[in-house]
Formats: structure tokens, sequence, C-alpha cells
């Protein structure tokens, strides 16, 4: 039985969908006592926040944990000293780890959530001359939502996991009609089909936590590649005259077929492969010390200038040459490739007990990491805006343990204040013409959270 | 008999069981993926005609009734898988149409307060992900052929719902409520052409989620310790589910002045649906089931919309408020170590489609456009909806510690319909008719 129940368990970890686009995580964390920490939390992380740190967490504790808060960040990033109007990201975390236990067989279920209080996610598709800030523009306007299953096969050993399901879109227009070039807003007479897809890509989540002694753990973690691109492809008109499909363009009382085809295709949200390692120690109960090294592979990234096309077929009588300019030809855009390399992330935390009673426990801690840019150098005529991340938090928790009967087990209330400082960081374009020019760009990011966590014994 | 011993005999069945679903995985993965407006929610209820309303207490009860996960004492994880696959007819021909496949998740989490909440709140989800997209979405012209009922099989479900059970107060009567989630996608597409002859467009999109309420209330008869109720009765009302798509594509900078162009409609639709049911037990292994759902099809204004601001709108679809009558039997076999249960369910779901016809054109307002008339091709049949299923549950341990397999099938056979107009302009009225199977599997464990 021991060992069909993890096999079993297995099957259904390889199973257990995610929704996980985990921008928002990488850039801002999760659950303020792992962010306060400075994610360095994946040897030992066992509140809800394991199931984005380290799904192997799950289990670890073998409580019902079920957690709720909101977080929040201010974007003051600036190029050349006028700010960038970076939206900020706010919204609410939930989650719940559920163990289980058959025989002396120990395993969980976790559910972590962080939600976006404007919208599920967003993607969106630029000029490729306009600069965006890449890593916090748009990246972060995204849900996450996972499931994991853990195992315990051993006290010292613990392993979850899961597959994390997100989606793209692709979407085929048809139009066809009547324009109107002289009232077009009155005048026009169209109709549209479609076919529109949110297509699901898959990638796993994994991660083992090792306990050799009550004082010392280990982590390691794996986070899947995904890439997600937003396809549009749009038909206006025929080629063929007379066709139920076919669109003509009216002015007064002449009209004359028309045709337009556009193709967009781009990569609007990417995320490496990414390994994490990780290391806490106790060596007094009242502290504990952490590091994390997380390395990710942005030189794999797909770059997010895609390709674009446009065909257009009009045959403009002379009557309606001064109304109709058509061009000889359209130049397509071509995908750019944008060079990043890797990243390597170091993390640390540390955690102090300031407070221990039979009733109560407060706990203080301080965290930083420091994220290199992996972009390069802006150049040419793209204007991927990056520079490195200095990240210093700060963080309490307070944990109540006198609330039986109706809590029989305790209740903690944690919260984080984050501050990270962009050194600013020159881009110097090798054409002296160019429509951006030479910029500087740096700033700060402002965040904070609080969260609430019921924890039944 | 010891716990050890027990075990060992489960052994061979759990590994059985196992090697059984991967085989149905393998028969039903040429198929595809079911919703549970179409085909129901969970292992259990989609083997006895959609119902669950008043006797589902599992994870089940976040779609059938929310108020039923309120008697759930045990916490439990399931998932499986469900595909179908279509045999559509037109005229006698196949009518080709995507069949559903995906993933089926759910779990019951009674929280273990004490005091006044003791065994008082259960909180329970369920997810759908379809196996190759979470959402597809067609908005078709009026005259094209289109199955809008059939068709909304290609959709990503997120169920959430809280139990409450009234015990000390109406010993038997449980509350609950719940939300189902869907998203909506908006966007703007924005073009031009530069002074070089480049294409330049700004794309954004964003998914906006709306929910949907679902609310019940449950009565069981209270039954002697360990004995099954008699009876108990269940009434929910699940509001309508919609999701949209809709991108604004402004143009500049072109040879010719385009309108603002609107382009997508209403992708996903799920009507506001009434279910009121009763359960009784004649005796206590035999459980019968009487459900009767009805569907609000009168609040669907169909899926396209206008694709300019002085555009017109496709036809008003006229669908019809239909009641949708269900039976259902589960025989249950126990003894120590083991528990079978066998189903048989049968529904009759009534179109709520006029026949494909020629009708008005609407404004964008919604009115009828008198003599601007276009061929208005839905396509729908009456349904009649065998089902089957089997549970087998292997028991672990003393404090309700399971393995709980379900496996069912639906049949679905379409009744011949005869429609005003044909598959084109001038040709004679067409027939649709044909049949849709759905068969799943879940598995999932009690701790």
């Amino acid at each position: 039985m021991r060992a069909l129940v993890p096999a079993l368990l297995a099957l259904l970890a390889l199973l257990a969908p995610s929704l996980a686009g985990a921008q928002a995580m990488d850039t801002y964390g999760m659950g303020a006592r792992s962010t306060a920490l400075g994610g360095a939390v994946a040897a030992d992380v066992e509140d809800f926040s394991a199931n984005y740190y380290n799904p192997a967490g799950i289990v670890r504790s073998g409580q019902l944990r079920v957690g709720a808060g909101w977080f929040g960040a201010h974007h003051d990033l600036s190029m050349n000293d006028v700010a960038s109007n970076v939206d900020p990201v706010h919204g609410i975390v939930v989650g719940l780890n559920v163990p289980g236990q058959i025989d002396d067989f120990r395993f969980g279920f976790g559910l972590g959530v962080h939600l976006n209080d404007q919208r599920v996610s967003r993607t969106r598709s630029l000029p490729r001359q306009r600069p965006r800030w890449e890593f916090y523009d748009n990246r972060p306007q995204r849900t996450y939502l996972s499931t994991h299953l853990a195992i315990q096969p051993w006290p010292w050993l613990r392993i979850g996991g899961g597959i994390g399901f997100l989606s793209y879109t692709a979407t085929q227009l048809t139009i066809r009609g009547a324009i109107d070039i002289t009232s077009p807003e009155r005048g026009s007479r169209l109709e549209h089909s479609l076919d529109g897809e949110l297509i699901t890509i898959r990638f796993p989540q994994a991660g083992v936590q090792v306990q050799p002694t009550d004082w010392l753990d280990f982590g390691v973690v794996y986070r899947g590649e995904y890439a997600l691109s937003n396809d549009l492809t749009a038909t206006v008109g025929t080629r063929e005259l007379g066709s139920p499909d076919s669109v003509v363009i009216r002015a007064g009382d002449l009209t004359i077929p028309g045709y337009l085809s556009l193709l967009t295709a781009s990569t609007n949200s990417y995320s490496p492969h990414q390994f994490v390692f990780g290391g806490s120690v106790r060596p007094i109960p009242e502290l504990r010390l952490s590091f994390d090294l997380t390395w990710l592979l942005w030189n794999l990234y797909q770059s997010p200038l895609g390709r674009s096309n446009v065909e257009l077929d009009i045959i403009v009588p002379p009557e309606l040459a001064d109304m109709i300019m058509v061009p000889d030809s359209i130049t397509p855009g071509e995908p750019v490739d944008a060079f990043f390399q890797d990243r390597v992330v170091p993390r640390f935390g540390v955690e102090v007990t300031a407070l221990r009673e039979p009733d109560v426990r407060l706990d203080v801690r301080a965290g930083y990491f420091y994220e290199n840019s992996p972009i390069p150098e802006q150049r040419g005529y793209t204007n991927l805006v990056d520079s490195d991340r200095h990240a210093f938090n700060l963080g309490a928790g307070l944990e109540l343990f006198a609330l039986r009967p109706l809590l029989p087990g305790s209740l903690s209330i944690d919260l984080y204040l984050q501050y990270s400082f962009l050194p600013e960081r020159a881009h110097r374009k090798v054409l002296t013409v160019d429509a951006v020019g030479d910029y500087v760009a740096g700033g700060h990011i402002f965040a904070g959270g609080a969260t609430v966590e019921a924890r039944f014994e | 008999m010891s716990r050890a011993s027990v075990y060992r005999r489960c052994v061979p069945a759990l590994r059985l069981a196992v090697v059984t679903s991967l085989a149905w995985v393998s028969l039903v993965a040429s198929a595809s993926a079911s919703p549970p407006d179409l085909f129901g929610f969970g292992g259990r209820t989609q083997g006895l005609a959609m119902t669950g309303t008043s006797y589902e207490t599992g994870y089940e009860a976040v779609y059938a009734n929310p108020a039923g996960l309120g008697a759930a004492r045990t916490r439990n994880l399931t998932i499986g898988f469900t595909g179908g696959g279509y045999q559509l007819r037109l005229d006698g021909m196949d009518a080709p149409l995507t069949p559903p496949r995906g993933i089926t998740i759910g779990f019951a989490l009674p929280l273990p307060f004490g005091d006044i909440l003791e065994d008082r709140l259960v909180f329970g989800g369920g997810f759908y992900t379809p196996a190759e997209v979470l959402l597809r979405g067609n908005i078709r012209f009026p005259q094209a052929l289109q199955w809008t009922v059939l068709e909304r099989a290609q959709v990503v479900a997120i169920l959430v719902g809280l139990g409450i059970d009234l015990h000390g107060v109406v010993d038997g009567l449980q509350i609950g409520i719940g939300v189902n989630a869907l998203a909506n996608v908006f966007g703007e597409l924005a073009v031009r052409l530069d002074e070089t002859n480049s294409f330049s467009s700004v794309v954004e999109t964003q998914l906006v989620t709306s929910f949907a309420p679902i609310v019940g209330v449950r009565y069981e008869h209270p039954a002697e310790d360990g004995a099954r109720s008699e009876w108990g009765v269940g009434l929910s009302y699940r509001h309508e589910v919609t999701s949209s798509f809709e991108l604004n594509v402004a143009t500049s900078d072109l040879p010719i002045t385009l309108p603002v162009l609107t382009v997508g409609g209403l992708v996903q639709y799920d009507p506001p649906t009434l279910l009121a049911e009763g359960f009784w037990r004649p005796v206590p292994e035999l459980m019968l089931v009487l459900n009767l759902t009805t569907r609000f099809w009168s609040a669907f204004n169909g899926v396209q919309i206008p694709t300019t601001a002085m555009g017109l709108d496709a036809p008003d679809p006229g669908f019809s408020i239909i009641p949708s009558p269900r039976v259902a039997a589960e025989y249950h076999l126990e003894d120590a170590r083991f528990a079978l249960d066998l189903r048989l369910g049968y529904g009759f779901e009534a179109s709520p489609a006029p026949p494909a016809r020629i009708a008005n054109r609407r404004t964008s307002a919604g009115q009828d456009v008198p003599g601007d008339t276009v061929p208005f091709r839905i396509l729908d049949n009456h349904r009649h909806v065998m089902t089957a299923g089997l549970g087998w549950t292997i028991k672990l341990g003393e404090h309700g510690e399971a393995i709980v397999i379900d496996v069912n099938g639906q049949l679905h056979v379409l009744m011949d319909r005869t429609h005003e107009i044909g598959q084109t302009d001038g040709a004679p009225p067409m027939t649709t008719g044909g049949y849709l199977g759905q068969a799943g599997w879940t598995i999932g464990a009690h701790f």
C-alpha cells in the first residue's frame, strides 16, 4: 500500500492543473512571510505560499492551512527623468494547504491564487521602437492559480508538483459588407465572423525539500518554461468578385471592390526555465537564516517583437485617386532577436522570534535579493527597458494560539514592506538618428501586503 | 480482519482500478470534452442523468447544489477525465463538430472549527479544463450553419462553493452559495501605416472575470447513526454564465478611412437554471431520484454583435424557456471493505431553439428591421438522454478514509427535426439528427 499510494498520487500530480502565469510572483513574491524573507524560503516554506515557492512544502506542517491577503506595488520608474507611468499592480492572494494521511503515509493538496483586482490578465503588443519596461509594464498583469500535490514518503523527504496550464489567444476574423468612405461611421454596413481560441499550453512545476536534521533544511525547485503568443488573422473582403464575403467601397455612386489581409503574431508573455536551490538553518530556536539561488534561463527568451503583414488590394478608379492613396508596397514586420542573458538571483532571509509566550508569538523578518538585468543595452531600434534591481524587505508576523474552542489551532497575521532600487542605466544608440535616442532609465518600486492564515491542528 | 490484511487485499483491486481507469482514458482519448451544462459535472451525477441537487454531498455539489457541501464530513480530492463523441447528421450526411474532452478536478474541505462552528462549514471547488483549449468561441454569420447549443463544449469551468449545515437549528437542513467564474476578453487594436509605409499596430487585450452565483437549499430527513436517509429534497439556482469577446479595431493613416470596427460577440452562454429535485429510498439499498431542471433560454440574446456603430445585428434567436425532466436510480451494495453503486438515469432535453428560418435583422438597439430578412440557420434538436454509471468504494479506515472510483457513460439521441429552410438559399428544408456520446471516470481519495 505504501508503494501504491505514492504512485497513485504521482498520477494525480501529473494531471493536476494550474493556471500559473508566475510573472507577478517572480517579481513581487507571494504571501507576507515569504516575501518579507526575500523569497529565500524554498528549503522550508510550509504556508500556502508553498504553492509557488516549493510545492513540496504543502505537506510539511501536516496542518490544514487557509490563508488570504492583499498585496500592492507602485512603480516609480523613469526614462531621462520623465515618468514612465507604469501601471500599479494590486489584488488579493488566497491559498490553502490540505493535509491527508492514510496509515502513516502523509500527503497534501495545495491551492494558491494571486488575483489582480482589475483584470485576470492583460496582453499588450506595441510597435517595436516604442520603449517599454519589459519586466514591469505588462508582465505582472496576470493571474496565478495553481494546484499541487505533495507527498512525504519519509519524515526527512518531501516531494511536490503539478502541471501548469496557461493559454494563448489565436483569432481569425472575417469582415464583409460595404464601407462608405464619405461617411464611414454612419454609412458603412459591415458584418463579421470570428473564430477565437484560448489554446492550452502546459508546463511542469516540481519541488523537493530535504530535512536531514530538525535545524537544517534544503530545497530544490524547478519551474518550466512557457511562452504565450497573441495571433490575429483578419480578412476584410475577398479577391473574388461577386463573392458573398466581398467588401465594396462606396463613394457616392461609385463602388469598387477591396481586399485587406492582416496578420499579427507576437510573444506576449514568456517565463524561462527556473531552477531554485535553497537552504535554511536554525542555529538557535529563535533564529532562522536562509539563502536561495535562482537560475533563470533568459537566454532562451523569445522576443516580444513579432511579425506582422498587411496585404491591401484596391483598384482605385481615376475619379477617386485624390481620396484613396494606395501605397505601392507595405513593409512587413519581422521578428527581432532580443539577445537576453541568463539571470542568477541570490536571496537572503533572516527571521527572529522576538516574543514567545503560550498564547502568542511574534516574529520579525528581513530579506534581500538582487536581480541582474538579463537585457542587453538597447543600442539598436528596439527599446526593451530594464535595469538591475536591489530589493529590501521587512516584515513581522503575529501568531495567536488562544482561540479555542472556536479555532483548534492558531491564527497568524503577517505584514511586509518591500523597497526596490533600480540604479540608473544608460542606453546609447549606435545610430545618431534614432526616433528615441540615447536615454538613462531607473527608478524605485514600493510594495507591501498583509496575509491572515488560520491553521487547524 | 487486521488493517494490514485489508490493505493486502486492496492492493490488487486498486491496481486493477488504476489499470482500468487508464484503459478508459485510452478509449475516450479519441473523443473530446464535456462542459457541465451539457453533460453534468462529476463522476457520480453524470451517471445519474445529471441530477444531484437533493442527494450529492461531495465536490459535485459545487455545481449541482452547493448546499450539499454542508453535509460533507470527510475531506475529499478527486480527479478524472471525460470525453465525448458527436455523430451529428445534416440531411443524412455527417455534420462535423469538435467534441469535448477534458479533465475534472474537485475537492470538498470541511473546515474543522470548534464550538458553534463545529461540523458547520464546508468549502468546495470544482474545475473542468478542456484538453486542447480553455475557451473556443465561434461567431458566425447568421446564414452559416451553427449548432449554437451543442457547440458550447470547449470552455473551462471554475466553480467554488460554501455549504453551511444548520444542524441544531433544523437538523438535516443545509444552505449553500457558490460562484461559477468565466473570463471575458476585451481588447483594442490600433492599426496605422507610418510615413515609411511600415505597418504598425498596438494590440491590448484583457481577460476580465465574470462571476455567476449559484445558491441552493437542501433538506435530508435525519437518519439513525450510520443509516442512510430515507428521503430528501433540494432546490438550486444557477445564474446565467456568459463569456464575451470584444475587440475594437481602429485604423488610421490607411488609404481609406474605415469606421471603428467592433468584432466579437457572446462566445459562451449557459442560461439561468432552476433545479428542483427529490430522492427517496424505498429500501436502504435503492435510491430513486426525480428532478426537474428548467433553463431560462428566453434570456439568450444571440451571439452576434453589430460590427459598426450603425450596423445591423443578427436576428433574435427566439429561444424558449425549457423544463427538462430527469429520473435516476442508484443501487448500493456494501460489505466491510468495499461498496458498489450501480446507476441508471434518463432525461429529456427539449430544444430551446426554433427551427432554422428566415428572420428579420435587428438594429443595434435590438429592434427588428422590417423587410430586411436573412436566413438564420441555428440547428438544434430535442434529445433523449440515457445515462449509466458505476461507483466502487474501497474502504481504508474507520473514519471514512476511502478510495472512490466512478465511471459513467451517456448517450444523447437527437430526435430528427425538419427545419423551415435549407442548407443554402433555395435548397429544400434540411433535416438534422444524430447522437452524442460521453464517457468519463474519476478517482478520488477521502481522508
